[in-house]
């Protein structure tokens, strides 16, 4: 069980299909709690924190392992393993929505679905593509996340991330939901600002959804359309839901649009895709 | 009455009140904020966003942390800001924010209070520098720490061999095995191989001397054409045992005032290597002086390097090879190269063609004081050398 500790794993509900929900930048799987919650009647649903984030082993995190999206992806997989998970729905969250896709790529025979929420393949301008930022925006982000450590402290971090089992003590401690330890939380943002995934979108053979919400500073309309035009089997749902955790501010419709997607039948059932 | 004081502490209350939309949209703004951002009510109430009144990348950070958090828990504590007023003065702020949430749970309204620290936050950035200042100390303590350690490794292999012989032929002669006729012709192959040795412990010295004695040497300017040709007198026995030309194209002109020695060692290995790697033709340094750094490249007509090779080669982590002729080398030369670099903040850049040659370039950051033309720096009209 040692991924399972690693990548603090939470496991609910009962249904014979598994769902997983990946968590972006910033936070942890907290942050799915409402819209997760709704999924435990029809199905069996993961949480889980990327390793330096949440309530992970911070011991397990290893700077070059998980200086590219690579890393990240590996902890998914590596979920799938231990649990012996195939065909399953992934969502992932912002950069997760990559992450999932480069997970896909590696071990399609995992994932049956993928929903992208607020998904961005390249968040910088680019001759004619618009990731809607430019290197001053990154580099404010830089000086307030090195400004500001919310919540976090060496000295109350082993309380946050010793009792996952007892929440009334985190809740005592303010901003800790997201406390992230400084120098992973930088090391984070390095990679989710300065990866470039938009090469692997064609390759992608397991299909996906892409939730699109309006003003959206870190996933611009242009994203999800440029996603939808270079990845096969992708659909685009624009939600009416503003901003970047649509999970967030706009749970119902965030469940609502995953649902539709997953009673709709396949669009490809191509049984060659199941190596395993 | 006391409605009255209350509408005029809030306005001109000792710290910035705030509300706005999950969007952004200013909905409510006192006195004193407004003071802070140099704008009317007017103009902001409804009309602005917070991320016109904040510093680049706070709007970024609000999507990222805060507007979860604000969802999660409903508030915010401390959290560290600039605003920045229409006249682009930032004002260091500590933020507090509470989420007002309608009866579905979305985020209606927050309320913030802002409280200026500029003092504190100039105590803050003191703080942070000083940390990052030490956190550089101690990666750079630990690279050097690594270079010792291959260093003594590569002097403990090198240095072995060369006297292993040398005391052999000794010892014989010693014993008398050798007489002095069939001992005399293996002087000059000591003597050769003890310079090899000599040569790689002067390196380690000069690289020694810049690493512990922190004692700058006199930066007093030098000709780099001079340099040039102080290290082909050196190196000329080599060059015309393979019948090599060394051209030294430098504009007599051309000075830099910076530790010689070490540029003298940079130049000296990159115009070793290009002969040791060059069968015919020859070796050619030529210098140029621009606005920022001056530029010292050694061009060679030799065996070239593969693209991989020169990968490794341009990161350091090529590892030596014999040349043409068979000349051994430690590979601490490039080793000693990248620390000196490092020390000066210069670069190396190459190219290589397969087969038709190499031409490596050193770029040494400088200032118009301390890498000139001579002859044109006494002309003010034009004061670089193109």
């Amino acid at each position: 069980m040692k991924v399972a500790k690693r990548n603090n794993v939470t496991i609910r509900g009962t249904g014979k299909e598994t769902i997983i929900f990946a968590h972006g930048f910033g936070c942890s799987q907290n942050t799915w709690r409402e819209v997760a919650a709704a999924f435990e009647k029809d199905y069996r649903v993961i949480l889980f924190d990327y390793v330096g984030a949440g309530q992970s082993d911070l011991q397990a995190y290893d700077s070059k392992k998980y200086s590219t999206l690579d890393g990240y992806a590996q902890d998914i997989l590596d979920i799938c393993y231990e649990f012996g998970i195939k065909q399953a729905i992934l969502v992932g969250h912002s950069v997760s929505s990559m992450i999932a896709a480069i997970a896909a790529l590696k071990e399609p025979s995992c994932f049956k679905k993928l929903v992208f929420v607020s998904p961005s393949p390249y968040y910088f301008n680019d001759a004619d593509y618009s990731g809607g930022l430019n290197k001053r925006d990154i580099d404010g982000l830089f000086e307030m996340m090195d400004s500001n450590y919310l919540g976090w402290s060496s000295m109350i971090a082993p309380l946050i991330m010793g009792n996952a089992d007892r929440p009334e003590l985190s809740e005592a401690l303010a901003n800790s939901f997201c406390a992230t330890d400084p120098t992973i939380a930088r090391e984070f943002a390095k990679v989710t600002f300065y990866s470039d995934t938009r090469s692997y979108l064609p390759l992608l053979e397991v299909e996906s959804l892409t939730l699109q919400c309006a003003e959206d500073m870190l996933a611009p309309l242009q994203t999800g359309a440029y996603i939808k035009e270079y990845t096969p089997y992708n659909s685009l749902a624009h939600l009416n839901a503003t901003g970047h955790c649509p999970h967030l501010s706009a749970p119902e419709e965030t469940i609502n649009a995953i649902m539709s997607y997953l009673k709709r039948t396949p669009i490809r059932q191509d049984p060659s895709l199941c190596r395993n | 009455m006391s409605q009255l004081n209350s509408k005029y502490d809030f306005e001109n209350a000792p710290c910035g009140f705030l509300s706005f939309h999950p969007d952004g949209t200013i909905t409510q703004i006192n006195q004193t904020l407004l003071k802070w951002i140099n704008c009317n009510k007017e103009e902001v109430i409804g009309q602005k966003k917070l991320e016109e009144i904040t510093a680049k990348g706070t709007s970024l950070y609000f999507q990222m942390f805060v507007y979860p958090l604000l969802k999660m828990q409903g508030y915010i504590n401390e959290l560290s800001l600039d605003i920045v007023s229409s006249d682009n003065v930032a004002t260091s702020c500590l933020f507090n924010a509470s989420a007002i949430k309608n009866e579905g749970g979305s985020i209606q309204q927050i309320h913030a209070i802002l409280f200026a620290i500029a003092d504190r936050k100039k105590y803050e950035v003191e703080i942070l520098n000083a940390k990052k200042t030490a956190e550089a100390v101690a990666e750079h303590k630990e690279r050097i720490l690594q270079v010792q350690r291959r260093i003594v490794s590569i002097l403990g292999h090198d240095t072995r061999a060369p006297l292993f012989s040398v005391n052999q032929i000794i010892k014989l002669a010693a014993d008398g095995k050798l007489g002095p006729a069939e001992v005399f012709p293996y002087f000059e192959l000591m003597a050769n191989q003890l310079d090899a040795t000599l040569i790689l412990l002067n390196d380690l010295l000069s690289w020694s001397n810049t690493l512990f004695n922190n004692t700058k040497e006199a930066e007093i300017p030098f000709s780099m054409q001079s340099v040039t040709a102080d290290v082909f007198e050196l190196l000329h026995g080599n060059a015309v045992s393979k019948k090599l030309l060394l051209k030294n194209k430098i504009d007599p002109a051309v000075m830099m005032a910076a530790n010689r020695s070490i540029v003298m060692f940079i130049i000296r290995n990159l115009v070793n290597n290009a002969i040791k790697f060059t069968k015919e033709g020859g070796v050619t340094v030529s210098a140029t002086v621009m606005s920022d750094a001056v530029s010292i490249t050694v061009s060679d007509t030799g065996v070239g390097m593969l693209p991989d090779q020169l990968k490794k080669y341009t990161s350091g982590s090529l590892s030596s090879s014999p040349g043409t002729e068979n000349e051994k080398g430690s590979g601490m030369g490039l080793i000693l190269i990248n620390e000196f670099l490092l020390q000066l903040n210069g670069r190396l850049q190459a190219k290589s063609f397969p087969g038709k040659g190499t031409s490596v370039t050193v770029i040494l950051p400088c200032s118009s004081s301390t890498c000139f033309s001579s002859v044109e720096a006494s002309d003010s009209s034009q004061k670089y050398l193109n």
